[in-house]
């Protein structure tokens, strides 16, 4: 007996849901890395609904009733949330168009993207701009003294002034690169071991995983895509732990709570449109996304690693699909079939 | 000897839809009679798209069970003249039908009861119910002798009560009121099929039919099964499933696995015009819906027409989001309200929004899959739409369109407000028109092969008769040659 969802909520209450569980994510980052998280998440979020209202123009569809679905807003602020707080203003607005651009529209608009548009955007700003994109905001420095406020902020992202007085590592690519330090002595002497996984970001992923458990209280989502995931993600973690060596690739916990683990679970993977269709995919899909985000953490080039093993499953959603069509009542195999 | 409830374990539904009921207003109300109307309107349409052929003409007076149009099929369930009156139009167009104008008199033909039914022989018992017009009044309308007449070997009997669409209570206040007559059909059903087994499936929320059925069923044989409500759980299909544990397999009936259905109001039916000799001419209808002021389950002549009979109870014009002939999930949506009810429309709504699939702009589908959750077919309807809207009729086939059972439980939950059922529908016509384009093709082809080897026969033939004429007129010339050789050497 199941009503997934809450009868009438209509996919804009849907859109309005996501949004209020992205809060305390949002406030976690804005506590931790200071008000250039706000500016940034303003910014993707207006450069993803001008984006849409221009695409919608040249579509010569209607405006109000694209932007009225609120997945244009979605997009952009999960865009924003995954962005280094103090990236240049050009630089967010050029992704969050991208994203709504040769994410979603050149496939035919919402609900034809084989992508996950934000994540569209993350990867094109990744790749052309790598130093930008790799600059953070250092969060402990924050926590001592109070971190970038609105004006400093607003500097270096409207400015362009050096964003060097405000960043660092993050704990993710500092442990990564610790240079021979045990786990426990890296945790003990870079200052960015946090209390359990890395100094600020434990608080940001759970904050996203409390926005999460919501959604999923709430029925917007099942819990297939999630918890594949981060059981994927926790296993593989696990099983390479070594107990932390001084080439231990990180600890279950320090993977499940670092970066962009807990957004990418709820907010990403969770995406309807460029996931697998039925519960048994959606834990695959899941699945693939954790264990191509634990190979790329540990083994990859890149500092965090949700936006291409997202990208990466998305490729192979059609294909999950095909081969988890649920029984059709009356017929004795599942549909195998693999024509459209 | 007590009536035996279901002894079997039941099988809950793998996918199902809790929907609110809707039924308080109408549930506790006994039915009334429904006035005959001025004018009536009795559809020509059978089951299967053939229409009835009238046997009578513009300007005749008819009394009520009159047969008034025959299909083709000695098993199709004939058409009567529901009152008394004259036929005024025999109608073509959208809906072809027989209009008649009722007379006030409301004069009925003899009744005909067959008083020793069991002794008479099986092809008159089913010629009298093809001929007392009965049809399947759950939905489908299939009509009940060609139903009956194909079932020869059933071991199970199902009496369909569930009655899980919402707002509809008609079938509950049938069982509520006449179990006994409801009974009487049954042994009739039952006798017909030679089915060992009979069980009443009823919903557990109808407490006081339940009751009532325990009542009449003292004395028999059949067994009563409760069942969980959950949409559809009156699906034919769905049933099987719930009661057997079994599923129909896909494309046949469930006739092929020696189960029989028949909904509780058509075993009805089939007591009135056994026992009682009586035509079916009307049938019990929830009119009801937020916007109906006055509901009701009422004894409804057929072919009254909706606005007759929402006009005697009272629309709230402001509150209708949409009228509908039968359910709110499956029931067609009526734009003229002149449309007649029909024998398998068991309600008349006149409903609000919030008891209707969610209306307005439709936005685009986010395959957010809450569809796919309820199906209780197991399909997959976000990836259906997508190819319906495609026109692609052979991936349509792939995921199974055929097997859908339109129960619109897909629409009932999509939040982007797709009219998906009107996809499927649309997509199976594409379907059976393409199939029957092929048929036509491959029918051509066989012609226009059959021609060549018929040409070519013939060439042959016409070659062999020139040579043997050929082979002739040499014979005749060396007979001729030697006749003349012997004369000169005879010379």
């Amino acid at each position: 007996m199941s009503g997934l969802l809450p009868r009438r909520a209509g996919t804009s209450g849907l859109m309005l849901q996501v949004v209020l569980a992205t809060l305390p994510g949002l406030v976690a980052l804005l506590i931790v890395f200071g008000m250039g998280v706000l500016l940034t998440v303003a910014l993707a979020v207006l450069g993803a609904v001008l984006a849409e209202a221009f695409a919608l123009w040249l579509r010569g569809r209607s405006i109000r009733l694209g932007l009225g679905d609120g997945s244009a807003i979605v997009t952009g602020l999960l865009l924003g949330l995954a962005l280094p707080p103090l990236l240049p203003a050009g630089l967010t607005l050029l992704g969050a168009g991208l994203a709504i651009l040769l994410g979603k529209h050149v496939y035919g608009g919402l609900g034809q993207n084989p992508f996950n548009p934000a994540m569209v955007g993350y990867a094109i700003l990744l790749v052309s701009f790598p130093v930008e994109m790799t600059t953070w905001v250092a969060p402990a420095q924050l926590l001592t003294d109070g971190g970038a406020g609105l004006f400093d902020a607003g500097a270096v992202i409207f400015a362009g002034l050096s964003p060097d007085a405000f960043t660092g590592p993050t704990p993710l690519d500092d442990f990564k690169y610790r240079e021979g330090l045990t786990a426990a002595e890296w945790q003990a002497d870079s200052g960015l071991g946090g209390r359990f996984a890395g100094e600020g970001w434990e608080w940001v992923n759970l904050g996203f995983l409390a926005g999460g458990l919501y959604l999923l209280r709430r029925r917007l989502f099942s819990w297939h895509a999630p918890v594949g995931m981060l059981a994927a993600l926790a296993l593989c973690a696990a099983a390479f732990w070594d107990g932390g060596s001084s080439s231990s690739p990180g600890s279950p916990l320090f993977h499940l709570l670092s970066g962009g683990t807990m957004l990418g679970a709820f907010f990403i993977v969770t995406d309807p449109v460029s996931g697998a269709a039925t519960p048994r995919g959606r834990l695959l899909f899941g699945m693939g996304v954790g264990i191509l985000v634990y190979v790329i953490r540990a083994y990859g080039g890149y500092p965090d690693a949700v936006a291409f093993a997202v990208l990466l499953m998305n490729a192979a959603a059609p294909m999950i699909d095909a081969y988890t069509r649920p029984r059709t009542y009356g017929h004795t195999a599942p549909n195998k079939s693999n024509d459209p | 000897m007590v009536a035996a409830d279901f002894d079997s374990r039941l099988h809950a539904l793998p996918r199902s839809l809790d929907l609110p009921a809707n039924k308080a207003r109408t549930r506790a109300l006994a039915i009334e009679d429904a006035a005959v109307p001025e004018r009536l309107r009795l559809p020509l349409g059978l089951y299967d798209g053939r229409l009835a052929t009238p046997c009578v003409d513009v300007g005749q007076k008819v009394r009520r069970g009159e047969v008034i149009a025959r299909g083709a099929n000695a098993l199709d369930a004939a058409v009567h003249a529901s009152t008394s009156g004259r036929i005024r139009n025999v109608a073509e167009g959208p809906l072809p039908c027989i209009e008649l104008e009722a007379d006030g008199m409301d004069t009925a033909v003899d009744p005909a009861p067959m008083e020793n039914w069991r002794d008479s022989a099986r092809p008159a018992l089913l010629a009298r119910l093809a001929e007392a017009g009965l049809a399947g009044l759950g939905g489908a309308g299939f009509p009940t002798a060609a139903k009956l007449a194909a079932a020869d070997a059933i071991d199970l009997l199902i009496i369909n009560a569930a009655e899980c669409e919402p707002l509809l209570t008609a079938d509950e206040r049938l069982l509520t009121e006449q179990a006994l007559e409801v009974v009487a059909g049954i042994k009739i059903a039952a006798h017909l099929t030679g089915s060992r087994r009979v069980v009443i499936a009823i919903e557990d929320d109808k407490s006081e039919a339940i009751a009532a059925v325990r009542l009449a069923l003292r004395d028999h044989p059949f067994e009563l099964a409760i069942i969980p409500r959950g949409y559809p759980s009156g699906s034919e299909r769905q049933l099987v499933q719930m009661l057997t544990g079994r599923e129909v397999p896909s494309g046949l009936l469930p006739v092929a696995m020696g189960i029989l259905c028949h909904n509780v109001a058509s075993v009805w039916a089939m007591g009135r015009a056994v026992i009682e000799g009586q035509a079916l001419t009307e049938r019990i209808v929830t009119v009801t819906g937020a916007a109906l002021l006055r509901p009701g389950n009422l004894r409804v002549r057929l072919g009254t027409p909706v606005g007759d009979l929402l006009g005697a109870r009272g629309v709230d014009e402001e509150l209708l989001a949409g009228i509908r002939l039968g359910g709110p999930l499956t029931g067609r949506p009526v734009t003229d309200r002149r449309l007649p009810v029909g024998k398998t429309d068991a309600g008349v709504l006149a409903a609000g929004a919030f008891e209707l699939a969610p209306a307005g702009a439709e936005l685009a589908c986010i395959r957010c899959g809450a569809c796919a959750e309820v199906c209780p077919a197991g399909l997959l309807p976000q990836e259906l739409h997508r190819q319906a809207r495609a026109a692609d009729l052979h991936a349509l086939k792939a995921l199974n369109l055929a097997d859908c059972i339109e129960c619109g439980a897909c629409a009932w939950v999509c939040p982007s407000r797709i009219p998906l059922v009107d996809d499927y529908r649309k997509g199976k016509q594409a379907v059976a028109a393409e199939a029957s384009r092929q048929a036509a093709a491959e029918h051509a082809r066989w012609r226009h092969e059959r021609r060549e080897r018929r040409l070519e026969q013939e060439r042959h033939a016409s070659e062999a008769a020139r040579e043997s004429r050929l082979s002739r007129v040499d014979a005749a010339l060396a007979r001729a040659k030697a006749a003349k050789q012997q004369r000169q050497q005879g010379s």
